[in-house]
């Protein structure tokens, strides 16, 4: 039945040049599929991915796009299942679940194609307190119970001129694993091994504070609670219009922007192996204006060997989020677009999938 | 097949010889020349009927045993892979290297906040129910009964952001002042120097308490409501108080009932998932402190882990999750013999 299903749509024209495209520029998304499709994967990445939808799915009538946030693990599994075309993940496919991958993808491959930046970061509820510095050892030491009061010394040293009260401090962390404490938990063992002794993990190794199960009750408990510092994805962040700390990783304090995660991106080593894009990011990065506390968005999909209106809907979903348009339209949900160069590579990798 | 003899007339003196094996026993007519039920029809819709019923029970069986087996099948992989002991372990990481993984915390903390819930619950909805059944008038107990069911009607969904936003924060003075007066009961001790900040097994068990109220309350008011009115009266008229006539009359007839419906609250708060997960901070380390923050549950395990779990992990939650159904069926089996049992004696 499936073959008949292809059939169809090869016969329908699926490979015909649409005259009306123009490239790797706004029109990314020339040839449209049709049908219903699922991406499966991170929560955190629901509204750019709802974004990108919204302008797929105003250019390609006959489609209708879901996106299944129930975590990156979940995304991964249910690609690797043949139960959705393309998954989000915060984490590139490794180990067993690569060769399943691959063996799935067979006769073409599996590939990460970063698509998204999601800084971390780190926000505070303290009314009347404007500006508030972090290092990394600081932060590692309120997370895991050595600092409890706003206004120790150690802070109080490191934000000269800032009225620090003498307050409690509440550390807000996931209950739930997710990929955003992981990366964050990676960052802390990198920037400050000696006050983080535990191993990155996605569920979060210290207990100490308030757990929270969903991003909205995170956010919630740091709003609500006076005192108040939690870990909190900078789409959420800024959306809910928390406080955000500035981060000293030695070189001064750095707030999050564009610039600042693409210095962290530039010293970050991308690995390419045929279209497959994985970054090891440079958390443990000492350098003037960078920020290094921050997650990398993959798409994982199949260059080839997924039925044809899937990779139809695919490669034209892609070449739209990879398209400039698509990356502004991250900038306005508040995520961070791929820099240049990584972008450039995205585009050339998407550009080679197969169209169906 | 024709009548047999008439049984029963005066002058029969013998009893109508027994039917040929296989066949049914002749149908006897009524004295007074009435036809009773058709037979012939009337046999056919009673196999039609039976083989339905029974199909319907089956088929429920069956539901239960492919839960069962698929739960076994899914988990059995996982628990082989295990490298230290699934009932004493406290950490949770199966997905690590060399999986580690097991349910003490799981299940200390889902019997501890269980227990909190019924603990709290029961003498309310015991309340409840005796108020409505013998001192209310009878507008009011129609109505407190009404709203008491639409406890069970709110979404438990709901439940854990009220107790998230409202409940847990709201809890510090109270626990301070437990701590100051009865903190002498080691269970009610708070030992930080920081300010409570309650995600603590005692506000998931407040929760809970209300979840489960509904329940309990219900059942125990059809319990009450069974008292023989005789005995009821007799009490009272014998110059009992009201108190004294619920002590001595009602509640020793009601005690199996009530429990009954006690032990089926707890098995529903043994099962309660997205409120519990939602209040509960989560912490591995098993405590007895239960107005200290922190603690996971066989369901908030599943829910919280289950986005994220690689193979051996998603196992490892079908373990715990198969932990829960044993319980769960346990409990509830013994509530059904103690009722069964009350009724029978």
């Amino acid at each position: 039945m499936l073959a008949a299903l292809s059939s169809i749509f090869l016969v329908a024209g699926c490979g015909t040049d649409d005259p009306a495209a123009s490239g790797g520029g706004a029109a990314g998304a020339a040839n449209c599929a049709s049908g219903t499709f699922t991406v499966a994967g991170n929560s955190s990445m629901k509204k750019g991915i709802a974004a990108w939808i919204e302008a797929y799915q105003q250019r390609c009538t006959d489609v209708a796009v879901n996106f299944d946030g129930q975590g990156s693990g979940y995304g991964r599994t249910q690609f690797v299942q043949k139960h959705v075309p393309m998954a989000s993940s915060l984490a590139s496919l490794t180990g067993d679940q690569k060769v399943q991958a691959q063996q799935r993808c067979a006769p073409g491959a599996a590939v990460d194609l970063p698509m998204a930046i999601i800084p971390i970061t780190l926000s505070y509820n303290l009314p009347g307190v404007d500006r508030l510095i972090l290092t990394p050892s600081l932060i590692a030491r309120i997370f895991d119970g050595k600092i409890k009061r706003w206004n120790d010394p150690q802070l109080v040293a490191v934000n000269p001129g800032v009225a620090l009260p003498d307050k409690s401090i509440t550390p807000v962390f996931f209950s739930a694993d997710a990929g955003t404490s992981e990366n964050l938990t990676r960052f802390l063992v990198k920037q400050a091994p000696a006050d983080w002794p535990h191993k990155p993990s996605q569920s979060w190794p210290v207990s100490i504070g308030i757990g929270a199960a969903i991003s909205t009750t995170i956010v919630q408990a740091v709003k609500n609670t006076d005192g108040a510092l939690g870990y909190v994805d900078y789409p959420d962040a800024v959306d809910n219009k928390l406080s955000l700390a500035a981060l000293d990783t030695g070189k001064g304090p750095v707030m999050i922007s564009s610039e600042s995660v693409a210095k962290v991106l530039t010293a970050s080593t991308t690995s390419q192996d045929g279209q497959d894009i994985t970054l090891d990011l440079a958390y443990g990065l000492h350098e003037a204006g960078a920020y290094p506390a921050i997650m990398a968005v993959y798409e994982i999909t199949c260059t080839r060997g997924l039925p044809a209106a899937q990779a139809r809907f695919v490669k034209s979903f892609l070449t739209l989020t990879s398209s400039d348009e698509g990356q502004r339209l991250l900038a306005d949900a508040r995520y961070i677009p791929l820099p240049p160069d990584l972008h450039n590579r995205v585009t050339t990798a998407v550009a080679q999938l197969a169209a169906g | 097949m024709t009548t047999s003899d008439v049984v029963g007339s005066p002058t029969a003196s013998q009893p109508a010889p027994p039917p040929p094996p296989g066949q049914r026993p002749a149908w006897v007519e009524p004295d007074d020349g009435s036809s009773g039920l058709a037979h012939g029809g009337g046999d056919q819709g009673d196999r039609v009927f039976r083989a339905l019923t029974a199909a319907a029970s089956v088929f429920v069986l069956l539901i239960m045993a492919a839960l069962a087996a698929f739960l076994v099948y899914r988990a059995v992989p996982a628990l082989a892979a295990n490298t230290a002991n699934f009932a004493t372990e406290q950490r949770w990481s199966p997905d690590a290297d060399q999986p580690r993984f097991g349910v003490a915390a799981a299940l200390y903390f889902t019997l501890l906040t269980s227990m909190i819930a019924v603990v709290l619950a029961v003498p309310v909805a015991v309340g409840v129910a005796l108020f409505i059944t013998y001192l209310a008038p009878r507008r009011v107990s129609e109505g407190m009964g009404y709203l008491v069911e639409l406890l069970a009607a709110v979404p438990s969904i709901v439940y854990g952001l009220w107790g998230f936003t409202v409940l847990a924060p709201n809890l510090a003075g109270l626990v301070s002042w437990l701590d100051r007066w009865f903190g002498w009961t080691i269970v009610l001790r708070y030992r930080p120097d920081n300010e409570p900040n309650s995600y603590s097994p005692l506000a998931a068990g407040i929760v809970l308490a209300i979840m489960i109220l509904p329940i309990i309350s219900s059942l125990s008011r059809e319990v009450f409501r069974r008292v023989p009115r005789e005995q009821v009266e007799a009490a009272l008229g014998l110059g009992a108080t009201r108190w004294e006539m619920i002590w001595m009359t009602v509640l020793p007839v009601g005690r199996a009932g009530v429990t009954s419906a006690s032990l089926l609250g707890l098995g529903r708060a043994l099962a309660e998932t997205l409120a519990v997960t939602m209040v509960l901070s989560t912490a591995y380390n098993l405590t007895v402190h239960i107005t200290e923050s922190g603690g996971v549950t066989l369901a908030s395990i599943i829910v919280l882990k289950y986005g994220e779990a690689g193979e051996v992990g998603t196992g490892a939650l079908v373990a715990a999750g198969l932990c829960l159904f044993v319980i769960t069926l346990a409990v509830n089996f013994v509530a059904r013999m103690i009722l069964a049992r009350q009724k029978v004696g």
